[in-house]
């Protein structure tokens, strides 16, 4: 017998009545219809039929709603003001949901989970290619590089930039910023800062006024001007308490004073500068000056109004070809290339993110999907309820509004906890992004919760109508002798559950490869041989003093005193010093090019990772020497000369160097031929560089990371080529904080100004080089787990669903003599069917997907099959667990039960 | 013929009489009501609750009827109506507005007034 109370309850929402009112209604309704079915029961009816016939008696023509309207609701300006009914459907949604509280958990905290990631994930793609920079008019901004002739970009040389200024028409104004690690003196101590060494433009240029003082003015960009020095907003605050009188002030950089004359107004440079000093005390000690020096610089223009990029990017090309006729050294076969600073600036975070905006994307769908189908399938189970209470006279707009209520109290309830899921994943994500913090601090992007709340929102509303749509077309009498079971609408309502069930497997599968497809990468990463061993090695810096007047041959005397006095210690196995340590993402590229051959066209000048190393660097690393041997005093020693790289490279011209080459450049460049004892240049033919023999070849090691390819690499003597920074690498069974204090005291006996900074193992600084790829494992793999667990309660849901719309038919094939066995399998059989669908189109999908993971796969191909065998083993796996719970329960039904519930 | 549908909106337009007569002097409750309607007029007049209940909550809102709840021993309480002094009057009114009406529809008709 029906809950009569319940019934009249629902039927009196719409009219929101107090509810001590409503109370009495109800009670009065109800003791009606109980009358009445008692009468029939004692009359001889059926059950069933005694309860058909109470509540078609209970619907009228002249309608229980309409009826009532008239005379219970309240006064007319009760109902005018705002939000009074509104609340009332509030209320009611809520209560209606809390009837059924495991359900509206769940839709919850699904597409909760949908939204919140969503929300963190797109904030960061947000800032990395939606929104602008926060600067003034950013679409102007364009950043500048060089384009060698084999193909990519480079930092612009400084000559090259002051030819440029000169040359160009599609600028407001132009500018050239290097950044370089330097040496804060101060009482205290001193710490290594980043120093930016640039035009007097530069911050003009992005469009930042100084926060206080001044900015550059050309007179301060120019040889023998005054040291004056800018600080960067952040630098103000740390170290000066952002002091506003803070000019006039002094800084001591290296052995250099300068003189604060301003404060930059907030902004982030990618590069990094702590400090901005004028590019001119720059040339000599960075070597700027040289036309074929292209260090770390770069370029930044504000396009004039109206000035297109494509016209910018013309105009430079035309200017780079006239320079490469002038300067067929040096710029041969160079050109230019102009691009959005906002282009330039994601371009290293663009893969990954636009691959986990991808992911969540289909998290987000899986979980819509999902939902939709927790709400259909309440919709057939609320069919009966519905045709009761359009029965008893509800409209058709009084059902929609109030299911429209409790959508949108569901979308709500979602949106509340997805924001507090994206704060919870934001602030991991930028650890595992952290380039998208230097595009100008974001923050969760409200607009970005608004389009996953509406995506959310309509799925909700949608498929939280279906019931109302439905009731139209519903025949009411039907509808309540099924006793809401399976009828032709809910066929329909069936046929687009499967659908939604089929579409998030396939979504889950294609999540899972690409989970797959990353973690076999990491593997393949871990598996690879770097070169070296790593085991029992300490990697240790020294930052020797930056000073002009530093004599650059006390450099290379320091590294022997240290490494000589290391090698002497017990638990010292080897002992040697570089200038690129790998993995410390610290490159130095030169030209070179036989000089038993013609010289090559510029286009054509090859170029190899260059490195300054003693000869104990190759057996601390354990990196073998396949052919000849590795440096030795007679190789030469630099002499006493200042930090000035033009000297340094006069006086190189005047000896033969010596180098260890990897074998990648020697099979590249000397394939087929034994390399020792042939001879190169070093740098491009203008620069007439010193003669370089071959004097060893030692084995490939990784330099910048596990998965990324070996180059070709020359190695020369660190005696004689300066090391402006080395890292003491030390082969030992001691530990390394011993090492590292043993460092330090020899480095203080013998110069004291120079620094010794952290300690690592080499072990450590691998693990972190993979850092970023293991993140994305991390990510995608916890995407995918979710992705997989909704896929699996959809499936779960829908054959439990199916299952309990089929009791009497299961129970009747038992009766008819099937065994529970034969039951099990087929409900697992229709499971594994909607399974085999969503996996079939999963791999096709993740086919056409794989594509754009392929760059960052690494020693496995994007259409691996094992990782897509093992994904779809996987979902069948799952799809059987899902199905065997509604299957074991189909198995249960006693027959008898289910034909007399018939 | 008793049993043959009665028209609704005759229905709608007699009903306060009918529910009025039934309570002159004797309280009752809305089942009550419904069924001696039906029963009274041969089934050819019914009220279902959907239209009975708004119906009473009426008369009650015009302070014609007054209900209240009333509990037997060993029953669920249930609410009975009863005529309230206002009532007696309309009744009174309603019955001879009635009868003057069946007359006149009488002498058109030619429909023998029983």
């Amino acid at each position: 017998m029906p809950d009569w109370q319940q019934l009249i309850r629902e039927q009196l929402a719409s009219l929101h009545l107090q509810p001590e009112r409503e109370a009495e209604i109800v009670e009065e309704f109800a003791q009606h219809a109980e009358d009445r079915y008692q009468e029939l029961r004692s009359g001889g009816q059926e059950e069933a039929e005694a309860v058909r016939i109470t509540l078609e008696e209970l619907s009228d023509r002249e309608t229980l709603t309409s009826g009532l309207h008239g005379v219970e609701r309240r006064e007319a300006r009760d109902r005018v003001l705002p939000g009074s009914g509104l609340w009332r459907d509030v209320r009611y949604g809520f209560r209606s949901l809390r009837n059924s509280l495991g359900f509206s958990l769940v839709v919850i905290a699904v597409l909760g989970i949908g939204i919140g990631s969503n929300v963190a994930m797109f904030t960061v793609v947000d800032a990395a290619f939606l929104r602008p920079l926060r600067l003034p008019e950013p679409e102007r901004l364009v950043q500048l590089q060089e384009t060698p002739p084999s193909g990519g970009s480079m930092p612009v040389s400084y000559p090259n930039f002051v030819d440029w200024q000169r040359l160009s028409q599609s600028f407001e104004s132009i500018a050239i910023g290097g950044s370089f690690e330097e040496t804060l003196r101060q009482s205290g101590g001193y710490e290594r800062i980043r120093v930016g060494y640039v035009s007097a433009d530069f911050h003009k240029t992005y469009g930042v006024p100084p926060a206080i003082g001044r900015g550059f003015a050309e007179s301060d960009d120019r040889a023998g001007a005054e040291p004056v020095a800018i600080l960067s907003y952040r630098f103000w605050q740390s170290h000066f308490a952002g002091d506003p009188g803070v000019t006039g002030r002094t800084l001591q950089i290296d052995d250099q004073m300068w003189t604060i004359v301003g404060v930059a107004g907030s902004f982030q440079w990618h590069r990094g500068g702590d400090v901005f000093v004028p590019i001119a005390f720059g040339q000599s000690k960075y070597g700027l000056s040289m036309r074929e020096n292209h260090s770390s610089t770069g370029v930044i223009a504000r396009l004039k109004p109206g000035v297109s990029v494509v016209q910018a990017r013309t105009e430079m090309q035309q200017i780079a070809a006239q320079l490469a006729k002038q300067y067929p050294g040096a710029n041969g076969g160079n050109s230019a290339s102009v691009v959005p600073l906002r282009e330039f600036m994601s371009g290293g975070i663009r893969q990954p993110a636009l691959l986990m905006f991808g992911a969540v994307g289909l998290l987000l769908l899986i979980a819509c999907a999902n939902v939709a189908g927790l709400l259909l399938a309440r919709a057939a189970v609320r069919q009966r309820e519905i045709a009761i209470r359009t029965a008893l006279g509800a409209s058709r707009l009084e059902l929609v509004r109030q299911l429209l209520t409790e959508s949108l109290l569901l979308a709500l309830g979602s949106a509340l906890t997805g924001l507090v899921v994206a704060r919870l994943s934001f602030e991991w994500l930028l650890t595992v992004f952290p380039a998208a913090e230097s595009l100008g601090g974001i923050g969760l992007d409200l607009r970005v919760l608004a389009f996953s709340v509406a995506a959310a929102g309509l799925t909700a509303v949608l498929f939280g109508l279906a019931p109302a749509i439905q009731s139209t077309r519903l025949n009411v009498a039907q509808a309540i002798r099924t006793g809401g079971r399976a009828s032709r609408g809910s066929s329909v309502r069936g046929r687009t559950r499967k659908l939604l069930v089929v579409g998030q497997v396939a979504m889950a599968v294609v999540l899972s490869i690409g989970a797959g497809l990353l973690v076999r990468s990491l593997m393949a990463a871990f598996q690879t041989d770097p070169g070296f061993r790593p085991e029992h090695v300490v990697a240790v810096p020294i930052q020797p003093p930056d000073r002009k007047t530093a004599d650059l041959s006390d450099n290379a005397r320091l590294l022997r005193e240290v490494t000589d006095r290391l090698a002497a210690t017990p638990g010292v196995l080897a002992v040697g010093a570089i200038d690129q340590m790998p993995f410390k993402n610290v490159d130095s590229y030169g030209d070179f090019y036989r000089d038993d051959r013609p010289v090559p066209a510029p286009a054509a000048i090859p170029n190899a990772m260059k490195a300054s190393a003693t000869s104990g660097y190759f057996a601390a690393m354990g990196i073998p020497l396949l052919k000849g041997r590795l440096f030795v005093p007679a190789d030469g020693y630099l002499p006493s000369l200042p930090r000035d790289l033009s000297r340094v490279l006069a006086y190189l011209r005047t000896v033969e160097m010596a180098a260890v080459i990897n074998q990648t450049m020697a099979s590249r460049y000397w394939p087929g031929e034994d390399p020792i004892g042939k001879t190169f240049r070093f740098g491009p033919p203008s620069m007439k560089g010193p003669r370089v023999r071959i004097i060893g070849v030692v084995g490939d090691s990784r330099q910048h990371g596990l998965d990324q390819p070996i180059e070709p690499q020359y190695y020369f003597s660190a005696n004689l080529f300066p090391i402006l920074s080395a890292t003491i690498v030390v082969r030992t069974s001691r530990e390394p904080a011993e090492i590292g204090s043993l460092i330090r005291t020899i480095v203080n006996e013998n110069q004291p100004e120079a620094m010794v900074t952290q300690v690592e193992t080499l072990e450590t600084m691998m693990d972190r080089s993979l850092a970023g790829r293991r993140n994305n494992v991390l990510l995608l793999g916890l995407f995918s787990a979710i992705a997989l667990l909704l896929a699996a309660f959809g499936l779960y849901a829908t054959m439990a669903y199916t299952v309990a719309q089929r009791t009497q038919e299961m129970g009747l094939r038992m009766a008819l003599g099937a065994a529970a066995a034969d039951v099990r399998g087929l409900v697992v059989r229709e499971g594994l069917v909607l399974a085999g669908a969503g996996v079939a189109v999963g791999l096709l999908a993740a086919v056409v997907g794989a594509r754009v993971l392929a760059s960052m796969l690494y020693g496995v191909a994007a259409t691996d099959a094992t990782t897509y065998a093992g994904a779809a083993s996987l979902m069948v796996a799952i799809t059987l667990a899902a199905s065997y719970v509604p299957a074991w329960r189909a198995s249960r039904v006693d027959p008898m039960t289910a034909l007399r519930s018939e | 013929m008793a049993t043959k549908s009665i028209d609704a909106e005759w229905k709608k337009g007699s009903a306060e009489l009918l529910i009025l007569s039934l309570l002159e002097g004797i309280p009752r409750h809305g089942y009550e009501i419904s069924k001696l309607i039906e029963h009274r007029s041969e089934g050819g007049i019914r009220f279902h609750a959907a239209s009975l209940y708004p119906l009473l909550y009426r008369l009650e809102k015009r302070g014609w009827i007054q209900g209240r709840w009333v509990e037997k021993s060993g029953q669920r309480r249930r609410r009975y109506y009863q005529l309230t002094a206002t009532g007696v009057k309309v009744l009174a009114a309603q019955r001879e507005g009635w009868q003057a009406f069946v007359a006149a529809i009488g002498r058109i008709t030619g429909v023998e007034n029983a």
